[in-house]
């Protein structure tokens, strides 16, 4: 019994409730709904001011809306369009509504409904939100251009795609409003207005590239592309046109923007659009172009240099373009040397020992015949990561000196430093001329020797010592070295020999040349009257000093002369490592 | 005379020496979400006076009837009803309310505090001393929203039930934030305290 009872009992007040909020519901709804369908309608009138009652509010039919959250759409024919959407908020449905005229200007904006959080997403029905819309350009607010709810991420963030799905829905679907349907094509505004394209896409290979399309302007004007890159955010995409005879690029738009508002966004701008007009082959190529409006966005345009080189060696692939690695090199090498005069210049590749890295070497001379320099031009290996590429190169080297320039063909790539090392010493090995200095500069350095040869060739090159030769006596024995080298100086360089034995005790060090005034340091000079550098004692410091224990960090500089005293201790320190190291540690 | 003594302090009982909001503690959800303004702290307040005094009627009403075993799933099914039918009658007559209470209006359902005083209460009692300690309670818990509403807005917000009082330079935004909610109400609750321990003393003394 009472089981029974018990059952009897929850089904009596489940039923009698049922029946209260059933007969609650049919007294209410109808309420609801008008108050719903009048808020609505109300909501028609004040985000569409110039609603007028003779209107026709039927939704438009048998669009597709797609991915976006558009539910309807209400066409007021001559005036604008009114939205409904809906998307998830934090906690709840949210609806719209959102008015916009024939000019994409938005007219009126409200939330029909919500249910987040009351004091913050709650607060989007609230009019600080809501009114900021009005008068706004639809694709600037579709773009992020508006104020978001602090403190209610979630909702400003589904509000945000949502309207951003709602502005591109109407730009697609309504030809920009902008002009009621007058837009013009984008890709007219890159090659010429009225232009008529032929998709040639499938006469193509595509797979590998970021191109997505392929199109001729006026048969063969120009070409676009359209392309797709990742910046930030993935699928941008963008149309280029390259000039059909000239290679160059006609000019660039972006058609889908997804990169951060501010930042990456920069590159839907007409400013950074510009700077594509005229773009020569060869910069689109390097990736010559730059951020604009103060934005800094290193990823989307590292993004969309790559495809924008991608693009380009596609395009020479099939229509050509871009320099010939000759043309390349004519043109490499007159950068390089200036005053060169080409018709004097010669390949004199084969008078010198093959090497693999070479492809050729030439002697460039100017308008007077004289020998200004020589070029290596080399193919070496690249140091990219992950991929073994061979990449071509010039090395420049200006008469007298080692390496003045490496000129890369690709600036996409680095060469290795053991390729360059080789190309180094081939040089010094089959081509330099080590400078000499008088022989009797020689002998003031190493007094006791009668001979001496230049042995710079079997050392480690420096560009610090000029040259090192072997002291030799009568009987062509090897008594010790003699270094020729500069200091940099007050007044220029100092240039000097300094000689050292076998034993590492330094012989005389001979000043060659300087162009350094002495005076305020006289106490120290030889002759204090003139107190003219280099008659000084200071030098007679490194002179008869064993190299072990000359600490020349140590030597104190002269008061008034620091600059010339602090250059020659460097010259002579790194030289007593060098020596050291190679020359007297080697024996 | 004992009979209205009793029923006297039945209703007062809800308002200070057991208010629900500082010193049973029941509800403590809408009491810290819907605390931004005044405005919707009396909203839940008349929605929960509302649910409150009727369910507790109902339950009464139906004490002797009820089985022990399955009086709380009854309890509930009532409850969930009112709450039902109340949203519905708010969303008909007043909608700017029902939208700016949003969930928290649902969740009335879950709100302790009704349960609560039908179990505790209103299957123990006669309808009338039920109805009042349903509004007393009920009175309470709508004062001590408004309380804390009050803090809230006008310090946080610098408004009193939509008016602007405090320049915006001179408000404490934090106390809008949930964290603020927290805030008020633990200074308000010791506060409180303070008052009613002191009485009880003084009861205790005299």
């Amino acid at each position: 019994m009472k089981h029974i009872k018990i059952v009897i009992t929850l089904l009596v007040v489940v039923v009698l409730s049922s029946v209260g909020v059933y007969a609650v519901e049919q007294i209410t709804t109808p309420i609801i709904e008008q108050a719903q369908f009048e808020a609505e309608n109300a909501a028609l009138f004040d985000v569409f001011p110039a609603l007028e009652s003779s209107d026709d509010l039927t939704p438009e039919e048998g669009l597709d809306f797609g991915s976006s959250t558009v539910t309807q759409v209400i066409e007021i024919d001559g005036k604008g369009y009114i939205y409904t959407a809906q998307f998830q908020g934090f906690q709840s449905q949210i609806r719209y509504m959102i008015g916009v005229d024939m000019s994409g200007t938005i007219t009126g904006f409200q939330i029909l409904e919500q249910g987040d959080t009351p004091g913050y997403g709650a607060k989007i029905a609230e009019p600080l939100f809501t009114n900021q819309f009005a008068g706004d350009d639809l694709a600037s607010v579709g773009g992020g251009d508006f104020d978001g709810i602090s403190g209610a991420t979630i909702t400003t963030g589904g509000f945000t795609g949502s309207i951003q799905g709602l502005a591109s829905f109407h730009d697609a679907t309504f030809a920009g409003g902008g002009n009621g349907g007058e837009e013009t094509d984008p890709r007219e505004e890159i090659t010429s207005e009225g232009a008529t394209f032929t998709d040639v896409t499938g006469d193509y290979e595509l797979a590998g590239t970021p191109i997505t399309k392929v199109e001729f302007a006026n048969d063969d004007e120009a070409v676009i592309y359209t392309v797709v890159f990742d910046g930030w955010s993935e699928g941008n995409e963008y149309i280029i046109a390259f000039d059909l005879e000239t290679h160059d690029v006609l000019g660039f738009r972006a058609l889908t923007v997804n990169e951060t508002t501010g930042i990456g966004a920069m590159i839907g701008e007409d400013d950074f659009m510009a700077q594509f007009d005229g773009l020569a082959h060869n910069d689109a190529l390097n990736g010559g172009i730059d951020s604009v409006s103060g934005a800094t966005a290193p990823v989307t345009l590292s993004g969309l240099r790559e495809s924008l080189n991608a693009v380009t060696l596609f395009h020479q692939t099939y229509f050509g373009g871009g320099e010939s690695d000759e043309e390349k090199l004519e043109r490499l090498i007159g950068e390089t040397f200036p005053n060169e005069d080409p018709s004097l210049r010669e390949d004199v590749t084969s008078a010198y020992p093959a090497s693999d890295l070479l492809l050729a070497i030439y002697d460039i001379y100017n308008s007077d015949s004289e020998r200004i320099g020589v070029v290596y031009y080399a193919e070496v290996l690249g140091n990219s990561y992950g991929s073994v590429d061979n990449i071509k190169l010039l090395v420049a080297v200006e008469e007298g000196s080692i390496m003045s320039e490496v000129v890369l063909f690709d600036e996409n790539e680095t060469p290795s430093i053991f390729a360059l090392n080789e190309l180094l010493n081939y040089h010094i090995a089959n081509y330099l001329t080590f400078l000499a200095p008088e022989e009797a500069a020689l002998s003031s350095a190493y007094p006791d020797a009668v001979s001496f040869d230049s042995v710079f060739g079997d050392y480690p090159y420096t560009a610090d010592i000029l040259n090192i030769f072997e002291a030799k006596d009568a009987e062509d024995n090897v008594l010790g070295y003699v270094y020729y080298a500069t200091a940099s100086g007050f007044g220029g360089d100092i240039t000097f020999t300094w000689g050292v034995d076998l034993a590492g005790v330094t012989k005389d060090l001979h000043i060659i040349s300087h162009g350094e005034s002495w005076g305020s340091a006289y106490p120290y000079s030889e002759n204090p009257t003139a107190g003219i550098f280099p008659n000084t004692s200071w030098l007679d410091q490194f002179e008869g000093a064993d190299l072990g224990n000359l600490t020349i960090g140590e030597i104190d500089d002269v008061a008034g002369v620091s600059t010339t005293t602090n250059g020659m201790k460097e010259a002579l320190a790194f030289i007593k490592e060098y020596h050291e190291a190679n020359v007297g540690g080697a024996n | 005379m004992a009979k209205q003594k009793s029923m006297k302090s039945v209703f007062s009982a809800g308002l200070i020496k057991q208010n629900p909001v500082f010193v049973q503690f029941l509800g403590m959800c809408p009491t810290l979400a819907v605390t931004g303004s005044v405005e919707n702290a009396l909203g839940m307040g008349a929605g929960v006076v509302f649910v409150l005094v009727v369910a507790n009627l109902v339950v009464s009403l139906i004490r002797n009837y009820v089985p022990r075993e399955v009086r709380i799933p009854i309890y509930i099914v009532i409850i969930a009803s009112l709450v039902t039918i109340l949203e519905m009658f708010m969303k008909a007559f007043v909608p700017d309310l029902a939208a700016s209470l949003g969930t928290f209006l649902s969740l009335i359902v879950v709100n302790c505090l009704i349960l609560g005083r039908a179990e505790a209460f209103a299957s123990k009692n006669k309808p009338i001393p039920s109805v009042l300690d349903g509004l007393g309670m009920a009175l309470g818990f709508t004062g001590g929203l408004v309380l804390i509403a009050f803090f809230r807005e006008l310090l946080g917000a610098g408004t009193f039930l939509g008016m602007q009082v405090i320049p915006a330079d001179y408000q404490i935004s934090v106390l809008v934030q949930a964290a603020g909610a927290f805030l008020v109400f633990g200074i308000l609750v010791s506060q409180v305290n303070k008052i009613r321990l002191a009485r009880e003393n003084e009861s205790e003394v005299a």
